[in-house]
């Protein structure tokens, strides 16, 4: 018997693939479940969160109003008062659940903003009140926020965002500042869809408040002319929402059969500067 | 911002570890044929018993040993595959050239002690990846090969 040690190829015991094409591969796959999973995530979150009774809602948040601190000014309840009695009449025009309420706070900012959030809770910003032509301009802010409250579109944000930020929780395994991070998706933008039936709801409001919509397409021109001069960024209430001319246009067409001449624009009855 | 730059970290540290990683696999695996080609006299076997009929002056116990270490671009590779399954390529490269390092510097070690041949060749793999936390910060294992080396009778 002989012993010998023949050539061994050695080949055989490791795959010859590229490994950085494979790797491309799998990294390409994973991550296209994770995104299916995200959006199927996404969709059922803000159903589920629409689904939760507004009581329940306003039960958790109270009189916290999340996403902005309400800073006093001078003539706050002023304007307030005449804030909430306008958007009463408007979520009277509405049809608003009486199940749901609706409280306004005014704000000082430097910016121009309006937002709806948890708990029927719309804040508008000094600025922006500043800015208002008229109160038909106004009008249209309060009925479009409101709008937003009616189709639980704050809470559908916090379902939806709340369960993108478990998937990314569980993609990189932190789970640490979840909590913080879950009040501030209030304040994500809504998507076009949303905002263009919002605009459609604030149209109908003003026109069962004023017999007419003219004046809502002057709210965005006003706010466009706000336009940083050197870096371009919009103000906060038109870069979160499609700010685009489709959207002008689209409530520029809806005050179509409105007369100026015989129906003029109703100013804003409280100044801006009221308290000073 | 922040994870952006969470983002730029991992990305170098995957560049770093295939670029790395993958001049230090072709550089051993070349090492490797040339050692063996140069150990191709000493003969090893896993049979237990003695070859019949040989004169052996002694019969001495060699062992070869070696710890290799994976980079962050496997130990990444093979994370996404244990998601999915199937064969784990980048460590199989890594293994191979553990075991074939192994037998090289068991044969160094039967060369040194004038053998020809080692008989009952036996390998072992450790794996050092895990540390008390029981968390798997790095994959690296141990490959150890040992058998009994006969160093033949030079007056028969």
């Amino acid at each position: 018997m002989s012993y010998e040690n023949p050539d061994v190829p050695h080949e055989v015991n490791v795959s010859r693939d590229n490994a950085l094409v494979e790797f491309l591969r799998l990294l390409a796959g994973v991550a296209l479940v994770v995104l299916a999973i995200a959006a199927v995530l996404y969709l059922a979150g803000g159903w589920l969160a629409r689904r939760i009774p507004f009581a329940t809602e306003s039960s958790w948040v109270g009189d916290r109003v999340l996403g902005i601190d309400v800073a006093p000014t001078d003539a706050r309840d002023e304007i307030e008062r005449y804030l909430q009695a306008l958007s009463d009449d408007l979520a009277a025009a509405m049809q608003l659940p009486d199940s749901m309420s609706i409280r306004v706070h005014y704000t000082q900012a430097d910016i121009p903003n309006a937002f709806a959030t948890l708990g029927g809770h719309i804040a508008v910003t000094s600025e922006l009140y500043r800015l208002m032509p008229s109160e038909n301009a106004l009008a249209m802010v309060l009925a479009h926020e409101i709008a937003h409250v009616k189709a639980r579109d704050p809470i559908a944000a916090l379902g939806s965002g709340a369960s993108l930020a478990l998937v990314f929780a569980l993609v990189s395994g932190e789970a640490d500042g979840l909590a913080p991070r879950l009040a501030g998706l209030v304040q994500l933008g809504y998507s076009r869809s949303v905002e263009r039936e919002a605009d459609r709801e604030a149209v109908a409001a003003l026109r069962a408040h004023y017999g007419h919509a003219g004046g809502g397409a002057s709210l965005f021109e006003v706010l466009a002319e706000q336009q940083h001069p050197v870096t371009g960024a919009l103000p906060t209430f038109l870069s979160t929402h499609p700010a685009d001319a489709e959207r002008i246009d689209e409530l520029k067409r809806a005050a179509a059969d409105w007369d100026a001449a015989r129906r003029p624009l109703t100013p804003v009855r409280v100044p801006w500067d009221a308290g000073d | 911002v922040e994870g952006i730059i969470q983002i730029g970290i991992f990305v170098v540290l995957l560049a770093v570890g295939w670029f790395a990683g993958r001049a230090a696999e072709k550089r051993h695996f070349r090492e490797l044929a040339e050692t063996e080609a140069s150990l191709r006299d000493i003969l090893v076997f896993n049979e237990r018993r003695l070859p019949p009929g040989g004169k052996f002056a002694r019969a001495t116990l060699v062992v070869g040993s070696v710890v290799i270490a994976e980079d962050y671009f496997k130990r990444i590779a093979a994370g996404l595959r244990s998601l999915v399954g199937g064969r784990i390529t980048v460590y199989e490269s890594l293994l191979d050239r553990g075991r074939r390092e192994a037998i090289v510097r068991m044969k160094q070690e039967a060369r040194e002690l004038g053998a020809t041949m080692v008989m009952n060749v036996r390998l072992e793999t450790a794996s050092m990846s895990e540390d008390q936390s029981g968390r798997a910060p790095m994959f690296s294992a141990e490959f150890i090969a040992y058998g009994t080396a006969l160093v033949p009778d030079r007056r028969s």
